[in-house]
């Protein structure tokens, strides 16, 4: 009698250890393939290595003068560029405070053709001299220039 | 002179950590009183050096030393007095400053209050946590100095950072920290075990008052952070799922789950090895935590500035003390293990379950924080992971915790009373079934399943924890009310309480989530809109100047059922010295309902973007947090608090 106890008592807890640990890897897995989001660059989604109409980010500096509200809404539309490639950039909504021609921004959306992004969220870095990092690394990278936080 | 005074404090300090670190070495060969002397008093003066120059760098912003580099980055002469004392721990430098001075505190602290630990142990932990002291003011002598001059000296600051600005944030950073740093204490703990490989079940008592501190304080800066996010950013959310959020979250989720390993170890002996394990890792997060957000490997608020060398030093110093700790940890702690069982029906299954979840979903939340750094430096492409990921795996890893507290309340140690547990519970279900029903069928109108069954776990698991109180306190009928609340265990308050917390703060969550309405709209002056029975009527905007910045104030008023009930005045301010713009919005809380008003841009002549919400129950967020931290408290004032040797 004691022995079955102690084998039952140790055959549920191997059981929970089991199911627990197979519950766990099989949501993982699922949660993480569906909410991986990949960063394109302008230069990348203008060579066509970023998918269209699926979710990915892209980040660059937002064209001076090609920031366009379009009448009485809340729709808006302006170009992102990183070296010399330049993607439209579709947005509806509020866009954050620091959102200006000059500045960098980081996006989430899907691209509807090979030159143009449908942003769902915009985000805009507390910083006038912040670039975001993805843009800051490749322009350096190309062309040699420095791109410094001095804080 | 505050420079030259600033290193020479430090390095002292610096040399005083180094010296009782050093003498762990020398444990067997010096006296152990002697020993204990030296380590308790360089610990005690280390403490008031640090507290000295950190003294030092808050006067130098009261007095506007443009000479210090770091002052004149994070302040301004027009900069109100209490945000110049907060700029302190502003930025980088003095915000590791800060970190060092409540390293020390702890270290003091712990020297103080160890009387009922054996003389030798506590030498060991204080030279362990002078160790930590080392490293620390290592690296802010070498890589982060708050008091590196800058020449020429400018005439002013360039101001701080205005989202910092904030009456949360001022506080915000102290207790997150004393929390934060608040795990080094398990850690020298379990160092010292490990080490000595030996552990009293009395220690573990110690132990424990210091671990529900740590995380007392956790709990207060988290909520703290959530808190100001929802008032400060203008957006409406409180919780964001970013990496900086993430790394102070996976230390609460993990100590935690010390803290409930902890109690069985205390009671039955049992878990040990693992909550020295745990004490580990608990504090190799806070660890991670502070190499993520001062690294710069990171983008938000709190990653201060991209400078390689720091964040290198800290990976390196973080690699050698996890490395180090784990392999000690391996040689040594096969003695810990304890021969004794423990059968499945017994509370200590039940928490060891807890244990496990809380566990897998610390790793999930690391996974997913790791992951996108790990990709992108490895050159595998720029990934993020989004908060779907972590609302979908962290609400499934919450059930079966949340389910699970109900029953660890009513089972019994080593073996509980079946029947007695089951008509208990299955009574308390069945009320809770009804309740929660009820409540979201008629009142809310819900026909969302998931909703029914967070709020059903919510009363499931309040509804027990107040039972259990109530029981408890019936038990004795001769004596009174108050007697009895005095003469029942606080453990049992403080269980209570931060269980019916979490309920409160899920049934926040839930509803706030699921029946908030939110429009974003352009509103001409005069004209009015209708949120949930509430009407706005935008009124106008009005100019301000501030001290340091201008701003455009907008005036809403708002009515119910045709007649007033009061005005908002959501501000967007442009901070005068870098420019940088800011929502300020203006929210109504009430137990039941905030109503949130934000001003967006200007759209054209007397038309604005505006943002209003209304949010039903998110204050039940705040106040579960509350309940947690009114527990917490119990937990450390409890009735053998500091136990002493008479």
């Amino acid at each position: 009698m004691k022995i079955t106890q102690t084998n039952k008592n140790r055959m549920i807890k191997v059981l929970v250890f089991f199911f627990a640990i197979t519950a766990f890897s099989s949501l993982l897995i699922y949660a993480f393939s569906k909410n991986m989001v990949y960063f394109y660059t302008p230069s990348q989604v203008i060579n066509k290595e970023a998918p269209i109409n699926k979710f990915i980010r892209i980040g660059g500096m937002v064209k001076i003068g090609s920031f366009k509200k379009l009448n009485d809404s809340l729709k808006v539309s302006f170009k992102i560029y990183d070296l010399n490639k330049e993607v439209n950039i579709k947005y509806e909504g509020i866009l954050p405070d620091l959102f200006a021609e000059g500045q960098g921004v980081v996006m989430t959306g899907k691209l509807i053709n090979e030159n143009t992004f449908v942003a769902n969220e915009v985000l805009a870095k507390h910083d006038e001299n912040y670039m975001p990092p993805e843009v800051a690394d490749m322009m350096k990278e190309k062309e040699g220039s420095i791109y410094k936080n001095d804080n | 002179m505050i420079t030259e005074f600033g290193n020479l404090f430090l390095s002292v300090a610096l040399s005083l950590s180094l010296c009782s670190t050093i003498l762990l070495f020398f444990k067997d060969s010096v006296d152990t009183n002697i020993r204990h002397n030296i380590c308790l008093k360089f610990t005690k003066f280390s403490f008031l050096l640090i507290f000295l120059s950190f003294g030092l760098l808050a006067y130098a912003f009261l007095i506007d030393d443009f000479s210090l580099r770091y002052v004149a980055n994070n302040s301004n002469l027009t900069l109100e007095k209490v945000y110049k004392f907060s700029a302190v721990w502003g930025a980088h430098e003095g915000s590791i400053l800060l970190w060092v001075l409540v390293l020390s505190a702890w270290a003091a602290l712990i020297g103080i209050y160890s009387t009922s630990l054996p003389k030798k142990f506590v030498t060991d932990m204080l030279s362990i946590m002078a160790l930590l002291l080392t490293f620390f003011l290592l690296f802010i002598l070498i890589t982060s100095n708050p008091f590196d001059r800058i020449f020429p000296v400018p005439e002013n600051g360039r101001d701080l950072n205005p989202l910092l600005q904030d009456p949360g944030l001022i506080i915000h950073p102290p207790l997150l920290y004393l929390g934060y740093v608040g795990t080094s204490v398990p850690f020298a703990f379990a160092v010292a075990v490990l080490i000595n490989k030996s552990i009293k079940i009395e220690w573990i008592s110690w132990l424990r008052k210091w671990v529900i501190s740590s995380w007392m304080f956790l709990t207060v800066g988290i909520s703290l952070g959530s808190w100001w996010a929802y008032h400060e950013l203008g957006w409406g959310g409180w919780w964001f799922w970013d990496p900086v959020e993430n790394a102070s979250f996976m230390p609460w989720l993990a100590i935690t789950a010390l803290l409930h390993s902890l109690i069985v170890s205390e009671k039955r002996g049992i878990f040990i090895s693992w909550s020295i394990l745990l004490s580990i890792l608990t504090f190799s997060l806070s660890l991670l935590g502070t190499f993520l957000v001062r690294s710069g490997i990171l983008v938000s608020v709190h990653a201060f500035a991209n400078d390689p060398e720091r964040g290198l030093y800290i990976l390196l110093f973080l690699t050698l003390i996890v490395g180090l700790s784990l392999i000690l940890y391996f040689m040594n702690s096969s003695s810990l293990i304890s021969k004794k069982s423990y059968q499945v029906s017994s509370k200590e299954f039940i928490l060891l379950i807890n244990n496990l979840f809380l566990t897998i979903t610390t790793f999930a939340i690391l996974l997913g924080t790791l992951y996108p750094l790990i990709t992108s430096s490895l050159d595998l492409g720029k990934i993020s992971v989004g908060a779907p990921y972590f609302n979908f795996i962290f609400s499934a890893l919450m059930l079966p915790i949340v389910f699970l507290m109900a029953p660890a309340i009513y089972s019994s140690w080593k073996n509980t009373d079946y029947g007695r547990f089951k008509k208990l519970l299955s009574s308390l279900f069945f009320y809770s079934i009804i309740i929660s029903y009820v409540f979201m069928n008629f009142i809310f109108e819900s026909d969302i399943f998931v909703v029914y069954l967070a709020i059903f776990l919510a009363v499931f698991t309040i509804l027990s924890s107040v039972v259990k109180l109530i029981q408890i306190l019936l038990i004795r009928r001769d004596e009174g009310l108050f007697d009895k609340i005095i003469s029942t265990p606080s453990t049992l308050f403080a269980n209570s309480f931060s269980h019916v917390g979490i309920g409160v703060l899920i049934i926040g969550i839930t509803i706030s989530t699921y029946f908030s309405e939110q429009k974003e709209i352009i509103m001409k002056e005069g004209t009015s809109v209708v949120i949930r029975q509430v009407t706005v009527k935008f009124i106008g905007v009005e100019d301000k100047i501030a001290s340091n910045y201008s701003s455009q104030v907008g005036i809403f008023d708002t009515f119910e059922d045709k007649s007033y009930k009061l005005s908002f005045f959501p501000e967007k301010r442009t901070y005068n010295i870098q420019k940088n713009v800011m929502t300020e919005a203006a929210i109504s809380s009430n137990l039941l309902r905030d109503i949130y008003i934000a001003l967006g841009d200007k759209f054209s002549d007397d038309s604005w973007v505006v943002r209003i919400y209304y949010k039903p129950f998110i204050q039940f967020i705040w106040y579960g947090a509350l309940l947690m931290i009114l527990g917490g408290i119990f937990g450390i004032f409890g009735k053998e608090k500091f136990p002493r040797k008479t």
